[in-house]
């Protein structure tokens, strides 16, 4: 699992018919600092997460299929949690 | 699922069965700063991206990597690992400004 930040949402013109009715947002993947890592995901979110919100993301595609029922689904990147609060101890 | 920007197509003389209706596409990744930029550039390295849905060359893409490539087929095993998932229609794309750290 990785954390993101949402920076974003997408319109899709075509789609995967699995994907349909499945809010699609811009993921940054971000490490404990908040700093951003990587490159852009597009996510897969049933949460309601909003623009700036900082969240769990699973990367197995398991997580998709279960989110949609459907065992099809071309995608793995599925919003999990929205995170209240991140807390490192040392 | 990542960004592509999609450069060009693929034509095979032969493929294995289970692909005999499947294009596939060469496509870029497009990197945070030119997702930003709304360039229509890439910037990552290409790859090769089965597809189902007919993007046509200079169309951004969302595409997945690895396994969940071949789910479209299940229950039948399709050897693929990247597959086409959408094509683009627009993005409302708003990073903060802030220093970044590769990774």
């Amino acid at each position: 699992m990785i954390l993101a930040r949402i920076d974003g949402t997408v319109t899709a013109t075509a789609k995967h018919k699995s994907l349909e009715n499945l809010c699609m947002l811009i993921g940054q993947g971000v490490n404990e600092r908040g700093e951003d890592v990587g490159e852009p995901w597009i996510l897969l979110d049933k949460l309601g997460a909003g623009l700036g919100d900082t969240v769990l993301v699973t990367s197995e595609g398991d997580g998709a299929r279960k989110l949609t029922g459907h065992d099809t689904i071309p995608a793995r990147m599925v919003v999990i949690g929205i995170v209240d609060r991140g807390e490192e101890r040392k | 699922m990542r960004f592509g920007i999609v450069k060009g197509i693929v034509v095979m003389s032969r493929a294995v069965p289970i692909l005999a209706d499947t294009r596939f596409l060469v496509v870029e990744p497009v990197t945070r700063e030119n997702l930003a930029a709304g360039n229509g550039k890439g910037g990552g390295r290409e790859l090769i991206v089965a597809d189902r849905l007919g993007p046509r060359v200079g169309q951004m893409v969302g595409y997945v990597e690895g396994r969940e490539g071949a789910s479209p087929w299940y229950p039948r095993k399709a050897p693929v690992d990247a597959y086409c998932s959408l094509i683009v229609e627009g993005l409302d794309y708003r990073p903060p400004v802030r220093r970044r750290k590769n990774g």
